[in-house]
C-alpha cells in the first residue's frame, strides 16, 4: 500500500472496476467494501467521476491507508487523486509474447482482484500458460508489462511470500525429495524450516517426505507443487492447470482448496481448459483464444450472455404438456431420462411453463431453468479462435 | 547473494545423488589410478623401458603423479560442473527455482559459490591424499618432498586447476542448458581439441595450443615450466581464469537474458 502513483487527467484501471475522470464538480459515492484500490483524495477545485466504484473505498486526507470510507458516502471535491494498488492485485496491460513469427500472447490486459478465485480459460494452445510465465518473470515479455501489487514480478524481494505458483507440474528434480526440494525453496526466502513441514502436512504429503520427487504420481507431484505455492503463505496463488491429474477426489480436494483460499481475501489466478471445472470453482473469469482477450467477467454473467435459457421440464403426461408447449411456440427435445418425461424446454420462461401447466391440471415432477452450460458459452465465444481449428483441414 | 542463497545452493547439491555420485568418483579415479601408476612404476623400477618414468619424476615430478589419476578424474569434475547447473534445465527444477529468485544473477553467483567450495575442498583433499600415497610408494626409489622447489606450488596449482576446471564447466553447462550436449562440449573441449591442434605444423599452432584452456590451466600443476611450454605456470593459469570469467559472464548474461 506504500505505492502511490499519482494520476492526471483521465485514467481508467479498468474497464471493469474503476473508470475515473478528473471533472468539475462531479459527485462521487462510494457504493461498496471491501476494497480493491484506496484512492486518496485531496481537497482541491476538480472533481471526479467513478462510473462503477463496486470495489471502491477511500483514503481521504488525514486518513490512513486503511481508515475506509463509509459506504455510500459522497464527496464533491478534489484536485488530486492518487491510486495505490492493494497487495495482491495482478494487472497485465498489453501483455505481448511472441515465439518466432508466432504470436503467442497479444495485448492482453486485465486486473485479477484478491477475494475471489479467477478463472483463466481457453482452449489449448490460447496462451494460458505463457501469459502465467509472463507474470512470473520466467519468460520476459516483447512488450506490455505485468505486475502484482504494482510491481514486476522480478522486483519482489521474497518474491515467494508474495506469489505462490504452480506452473508445470514438471518444476522438479526428479532424484530430489519432497522436503529437499521445499527445503531449498524455503532457504532463498528466509523461510524456516519448520514451514516445511507444515506446507506437506497442509497437502498430505508428510508421509512420503522423504521419498524422491520422480516417484511421485501425478497427482502427488501436483500437491507438491502446492505446497511449494504455500511456502510463504502468499496473498497471491497462481495456478496452472491444477487439477490435471488429479482422481476427482483430488479435483475436489483443490477446488475447496482453492475457495478457501480466496474466502481468506487472497487473489487465486487458476487456468484451466476444463469449462466444467471452472463452471464451479471461479467466481470470474478472464477467457482467451490466440492469445486474445475474449472475456472478462463474472462467470455468471459469461454464462448468461452467451446463449439462450433453457428449461428441465419432468412430468408424468409427457405428450400433453408437450402440445401445449409447442402452442406456445417452444421447442422440447427429449431430455436424458425421457422414460420419466423428462424434457428440455427452449422459448417457454419456466413461470410460463408453470401457468400453462396448472391451467391444464398437469403434474409437474421438476421444473427447472437451466443456465447453459459453461463449455456451451465457451465454445461460442472461443469459436474461430481455436488454434488448429477444423476449418483450416482440407 | 545471501547466507540463505548459499544454503539453498547447498541444499540443491548435496539433495541429489548425480552430484554426489560425481564427486565420488573424481575422489576415488584420482586416488584409484593415481596409486596404481605409482605402484606400476615402483614395482618395474628396474625395467629398462621405465627410464623416461626416472627422468620425469626429476624433472617434474608432479606431472607424473598427478597425470594419470587426474587426468581421468577431472572429467568427473567437467561432469559434476555441468551437472550442478543443466540438471535444473533438464528437470524443469530451474523453474522453481528462479520463480524463488527472479533476479537470476544471485542464484548463479551462489551456485558458482558454493560448487567452488564444494570443488576446492574435494580437490584439495584429493591432491594431497594422492601426493602423499604416491611419494609413499616411490620413496624407495626417489624422494619427492613438499620442500622441493615448485612441488608446494604445482600442488596448490593443482587444487586451483580443478576447482577453476569445475567453474569453466559450469559455465559451460548454463550456457549450452542441455546436459549431454554441455558434457560433450566440455569433454571436447579437454580431451580432443588439444591433441587435434597439436597436429597442426607450425609455432601459430602451438600457440593456439598453449592458450587452450586446460593446456594452459594444467601448467599451474607443473613443477617447472618445460622446454614446450609456451606460457609459465601461473600465466598460464591466468588464461585458463580469463577463459572461465569470460564464459561465465557470457553465462550470466543468457541466463538473464532468455526465457527460463
Amino acid at each position: 500500500m506504500t505505492d502511490c502513483h499519482p494520476v492526471e487527467g483521465d485514467f481508467e484501471l479498468s474497464s471493469r472496476i474503476l473508470t475515473a475522470r478528473l471533472l468539475a464538480a462531479t459527485k462521487f459515492s462510494v457504493q461498496a467494501l471491501p476494497c480493491r484500490y484506496i484512492v486518496e483524495v485531496a481537497p482541491g477545485a476538480a472533481g471526479m467521476k467513478v462510473r462503477s466504484a463496486r470495489d471502491l473505498c477511500l483514503w481521504t486526507p488525514g486518513g490512513r491507508p486503511g481508515d475506509y470510507g463509509p459506504v455510500g458516502a459522497v464527496l464533491d471535491s478534489w484536485s488530486e487523486v492518487r491510486v495505490a494498488e492493494v497487495q495482491g492485485l495482478i494487472q497485465a496491460r498489453e501483455l505481448t509474447k511472441r515465439y518466432g513469427d508466432k504470436v503467442a500472447v497479444d495485448h492482453l490486459s486485465f486486473d485479477i482482484e484478491p477475494g475471489v478465485v479467477t478463472g483463466f480459460l481457453g482452449p489449448n494452445g490460447a496462451g494460458k500458460s505463457t501469459t502465467m510465465r509472463l507474470i512470473t518473470g520466467l519468460d520476459r515479455p516483447d512488450d506490455g508489462t505485468a505486475t502484482i501489487g504494482g510491481l514486476a514480478y522480478a522486483q519482489l524481494v521474497k518474491p515467494l511470500t508474495v506469489v505462490g505458483a504452480v506452473l508445470e507440474a514438471r518444476s522438479l528434480h526428479p532424484g530430489r525429495s519432497a522436503r529437499s526440494h521445499l527445503l531449498f525453496l524455503a532457504q532463498t526466502q528466509g523461510i524456516p524450516a519448520r514451514r516445511v513441514e507444515e506446507v506437506l502436512d497442509l497437502v498430505g504429503l508428510l508421509e512420503v517426505a522423504r521419498k524422491r520427487a520422480g516417484g511421485f504420481s501425478l497427482g502427488m507431484t501436483q500437491r507438491l507443487g502446492l505446497a511449494a505455492a504455500m511456502l510463504g503463505n502468499p496473498p497471491v496463488l497462481l495456478l496452472d492447470e491444477p487439477s490435471n491429474g488429479l482422481d476427482p477426489e483430488g479435483i475436489r480436494w483443490i477446488r475447496n482448496f482453492m475457495r478457501q483460499l480466496a474466502g481468506e481475501g487472497r487473489t487465486v489466478f487458476v487456468s484451466s481448459h476444463l469449462m466444467s471445472e471452472m463452471a464451479v470453482t471461479a467466481d470470474r473469469l478472464v477467457v482467451i483464444g490466440r492469445g486474445r482477450l475474449i472475456a472478462d467477467c463474472s462467470t455468471q454473467e459469461f454464462i448468461q450472455h452467451s446463449s439462450e435459457r433453457s428449461v428441465l421440464v419432468r412430468t408424468p403426461d409427457h405428450e400433453r404438456l408437450r402440445e401445449l408447449l409447442k402452442a406456445e411456440g417452444g421447442t422440447v427435445q427429449d431430455g436424458s431420462g425421457a422414460e420419466d418425461g423428462a424434457m428440455v424446454v427452449t422459448g417457454v420462461p419456466a413461470p410460463r411453463i408453470g401457468e400453462l401447466a396448472a391451467s391444464a391440471s398437469l403434474v409437474l415432477h421438476e421444473l427447472t431453468p437451466r443456465l447453459p452450460s459453461l463449455e456451451e458459452a465457451f465454445m461460442e465465444l472461443t469459436a474461430g479462435s481455436v488454434e488448429y481449428g477444423k476449418s483450416g483441414t482440407p | 547473494m545471501t547466507a540463505g542463497l548459499l544454503a539453498a545452493e547447498w541444499t540443491k547439491i548435496r539433495s541429489v545423488r548425480s552430484t554426489l555420485w560425481s564427486l565420488f568418483a573424481f575422489v576415488v579415479l584420482a586416488i584409484g589410478f593415481s596409486t596404481l601408476v605409482a605402484s606400476v612404476v615402483s614395482n618395474d623400477w628396474n625395467t629398462p623401458g621405465n627410464h623416461p618414468n626416472h627422468v620425469t619424476l626429476v624433472t617434474n615430478p608432479t606431472a607424473l603423479i598427478f597425470g594419470a589419476g587426474f587426468g581421468l578424474g577431472q572429467l568427473a569434475i567437467c561432469v559434476l560442473g555441468v551437472i550442478v547447473i543443466s540438471n535444473e534445465y533438464s528437470t524443469g527444477a530451474i523453474r522453481a527455482s528462479l520463480l524463488a529468485v527472479p533476479k537470476r544473477l544471485p542464484m548463479l553467483a551462489a551456485k558458482a559459490a558454493v560448487f567452488a567450495v564444494i570443488d576446492l575442498v574435494a580437490s584439495a583433499v584429493t591432491v594431497f591424499a594422492v601426493f602423499f600415497i604416491s611419494t609413499a610408494i616411490l620413496r624407495s626409489h626417489v624422494s619427492i618432498t613438499l620442500g622441493q622447489p615448485g612441488v608446494t606450488r604445482a600442488c596448490i596449482g593443482a587444487v586451483l586447476y580443478l576447482t577453476v576446471l569445475g567453474l569453466f564447466s559450469l559455465a559451460i553447462g548454463g550456457l549450452i542448458r542441455h546436459m549431454i550436449g554441455a558434457i560433450a562440449t566440455v569433454i571436447a573441449l579437454v580431451l580432443v581439441v588439444p591433441p587435434l591442434i597439436s597436429l597442426i605444423p607450425g609455432t601459430i599452432a602451438n600457440h593456439i595450443h598453449g592458450y587452450l584452456p586446460t593446456i594452459a590451466g594444467e601448467l599451474v600443476a607443473q613443477t617447472h615450466q618445460q622446454p614446450v611450454d609456451v606460457l609459465s605456470p601461473w600465466q598460464g593459469f591466468g588464461v585458463f581464469c580469463l577463459w572461465t570469467v569470460v564464459l561465465l559472464a557470457a553465462c550470466a548474461y543468457l541466463l538473464v537474458r532468455r526465457d527460463a
